[in-house]
């Protein structure tokens, strides 16, 4: 990526490889998810948004939110005021069609009325809607960068806003958290001095090899690891006392045993089956880049670990009380108490605890004689005495019997 | 379904021999979940370690103290005369309960010596035996175990520091840890219980009680003929029910061990 934006502080580590906040941008391209950047002002959001601007040139389009924007003048920025004028269904896609933006950045989203925020949302998911119907734009690829300041607001349910941003972001990241080294901005500030943010060169895109590797992500098989531990994130952290946290609705966590308040039970609900594929598409994406930088191996769980940070941490699971009272705020520290507990449940604590380790693979070995097994189908907890692993049964079984 | 590939490994284990594998090891193969769901709360029968089951589990717990704890010596604190097995300490319980809860039973926790205490099956009276640890702070005594542990209940998302914090040892794990003043660290399981416990402060210390809480924690009230010695500060603590049926939450030599140590387990309705 172009590197006017300058930080060289790590966001995770894979596979042995250091990742920074370009890589995430670039795994968010690959993988076609809609990146959100939250953070303070002036902490270089928008130029990293601007940065992947030129990967697409004369391909990608600049939206500056502003509250006095109306969906005109958003049609007008596209080229499709034509479209106000009211035309047939098949003019309308021929003028859509020619819309052939690959990438749409907005800065200070929160900015703009939800009738115009709601187009841009469609406008990163490719396609346009007019009059209840979906007009597709970007030739099959397109994906939006939008950036704002609005702390909080992610996690309130009663919030317009932050719904339609865990709806329609697929990955959100608070810079604040990965800022710049001092050595950074001692680069960033020898270089000029001029606060505004800066457009790169258009000189060569990258347009063909980010779709290229789109396509050849999305045809990838996903190592069976990542499904057992997405299922884990959607079925296995449902599980409490109670049965189901999302049973619960807005019982949780306030209705759980004493004991599952302290415990990862009462910090974090499941994840979304959308947002576990946001995660594997992360995940995989994040794969191929440490890869790129010469990973010789691949650790899936750790892999799907750090695409869950990224893509739970704002996403509205959090007990927010929780991360307040216990977190001082900080949802990434809270996400990684929730990896921990995971990382244990998975791997337990060494050779003497394999957590459930063991007990996968002996499932695997009965799925591969094709024969169900009620002694290892048990060692995920029966209906009498089930656990957060008894989704395992449902899920080797249907291993065995292919459907 | 798409097709899917059956790896050959998985979580670096490998797929195949893991039933035989698995299947041999009940303790793994015990379904992590929630504290509450790994220790039956009904139908439970209390017994001293005694007898072949007691000869039974002492020799298992020597082989595991000698491979896997280096025979470390606070380990080395558990005799069989009288047909029963003698002595207690924080470690030697953790252990033990491991070998327990490969046959689906485990160290009795303050709230079951409560249960067996009221149902009257067994005379506790003359006897002492740990049951839990008391976390007060990070600092000493004991402060390598309690600063580790402390890390541990953090990362689990609760706070250390202010009300003392119980954690039965039947939950708990034991590690050799060669940076650690016994050699030994515990761990938190899956199965490990946190329990605020601001009943265990300094200022309750000679309180009297009778009976105790869900927690297996005194209430207290006056005229009670048991008694809470509760005053100590700071750091890592043993939490042991008394000979006298009081509870001891100072002491904090976690390794000694005396002849009236006496272990009691638990069976979910089943007598060894």
């Amino acid at each position: 990526m172009p590197d006017i934006y300058q930080n060289s502080t790590e966001v995770c580590q894979l596979n042995g490889e250091s990742l920074y906040m370009h890589d995430v941008v670039d795994a968010c391209l690959r993988g076609r998810l809609n990146l959100f950047l939250q953070g303070d002002t002036g902490s270089g959001k928008t130029q990293l948004a601007r940065d992947a601007m030129a990967y697409f040139p004369n391909k990608s389009m600049f939206v500056l939110g502003r509250n006095d924007m109306d969906t005109r003048e958003l049609f007008q920025q596209i080229n499709l005021e034509k479209l106000r004028t009211g035309k047939s269904s098949e003019e309308l896609r021929e003028l859509t069609s020619k819309i052939d933006t690959n990438l749409i950045v907005v800065d200070e989203l929160p900015n703009c009325v939800p009738a115009v925020r709601a187009q841009l949302f469609n406008l990163f998911d490719g396609f346009i809607e007019i009059g209840g119907k979906a007009y597709p734009i970007g030739n099959g690829y397109s994906v939006g960068i939008a950036t704002g300041n609005i702390g909080q607001q992610f996690t309130e349910s009663s919030n317009d806003l932050g719904r339609a941003l865990k709806d329609r972001m697929h990955v959100v990241v608070d810079v604040d958290y990965f800022a710049p080294k001092p050595s950074d901005t001692l680069k960033i500030l020898a270089g000029n001095t001029n606060p505004r943010v800066e457009f790169g060169s258009e000189g060569e895109g990258k347009i063909e090899e980010i779709c290229f590797k789109y396509k050849a992500l999305s045809e990838k098989s996903v190592p069976l690891e990542k499904l057992f531990v997405a299922n884990y994130l959607i079925h296995g952290l449902d599980y409490c006392s109670k049965g189901s946290k999302r049973e619960m609705k807005g019982a949780w966590p306030t209705q759980l045993e004493n004991h599952e308040q302290g415990m990862d039970t009462g910090l974090v609900l499941p994840v979304s089956t959308r947002a576990a594929k946001s995660l594997i598409r992360l995940s995989q994406a994040l794969d191929d880049i440490s890869i790129e930088k010469g990973a010789k191996s691949q650790d899936y769980f750790e892999s799907m670990m750090q695409a869950y940070k990224l893509v739970s941490a704002y996403s509205g699971v959090l007990n927010e009380a929780d991360v307040q009272n216990k977190y001082d705020g900080n949802h990434y520290s809270a996400i990684d108490a929730v990896i921990a507990t995971t990382r244990q449940q998975f791997r337990g604590n060494g050779n003497d605890d394999p957590g459930q380790s063991e007990n996968l693979a002996a499932g695997l070995e009965m799925v591969r004689s094709g024969k169900k097994n009620k002694k290892v189908l048990d060692l995920f907890g029966t209906k009498q005495n089930p656990t957060r692993w008894t989704f395992m049964r449902d899920t080797l079984e249907s291993l065995i019997g292919g459907d | 379904m798409p097709k899917i590939i059956i790896p050959d490994k998985i979580l670096g284990r490998s797929v195949e021999g893991a039933i035989e594998r698995a299947l041999a090891n009940p303790d793994h193969s015990t379904p992590t979940s929630s504290p509450t769901t790994n220790f039956s709360a009904s139908n439970v029968e209390y017994n001293w370690l005694e007898g072949d089951f007691g000869r039974q589990v002492l020799e298992e717990y020597n082989q595991l103290v000698q491979n896997e704890y280096q025979n470390a010596s606070a380990l080395q604190k558990l005799s069989f005369a009288d047909d029963v097995v003698k002595g207690s300490n924080s470690f030697v319980f953790a252990v033990l309960n491991k070998v327990l809860r490969k046959q689906g039973k485990w160290v009795a926790r303050p709230v079951d010596l409560e249960k067996c205490l009221k149902e009257g099956t067994l005379d506790l009276n003359g006897t002492y035996g740990d049951s839990g640890l008391v976390l007060r702070g990070e600092n000493d005594p004991n402060l390598y175990l309690a600063q580790n542990l402390a890390t541990q209940i953090q990362t689990k998302g609760y706070s250390v520091g202010e009300d003392p914090i119980v954690i039965p040892l039947a939950g708990l794990d034991l590690v050799y840890d060669s940076s650690s003043p016994h050699n030994l660290a515990f761990q938190l399981t899956d199965s490990s219980e946190i329990i605020y416990a601001p009943q265990l402060n300094k200022s309750n210390h000679g309180k009297k009680f009778n009976h105790r809480d869900d927690n297996g924690l005194p209430v207290f009230e006056e005229g009670g003929s048991r008694t809470l010695y509760s005053n100590a500060e700071g750091g890592l603590i043993r939490l042991y029910r008394y000979w006298d049926l009081g509870l001891n939450a100072r002491n904090d030599d976690l390794a000694v061990s005396g002849v009236n140590g006496r272990v009691v387990f638990c069976a979910e309705g089943i007598a060894p």
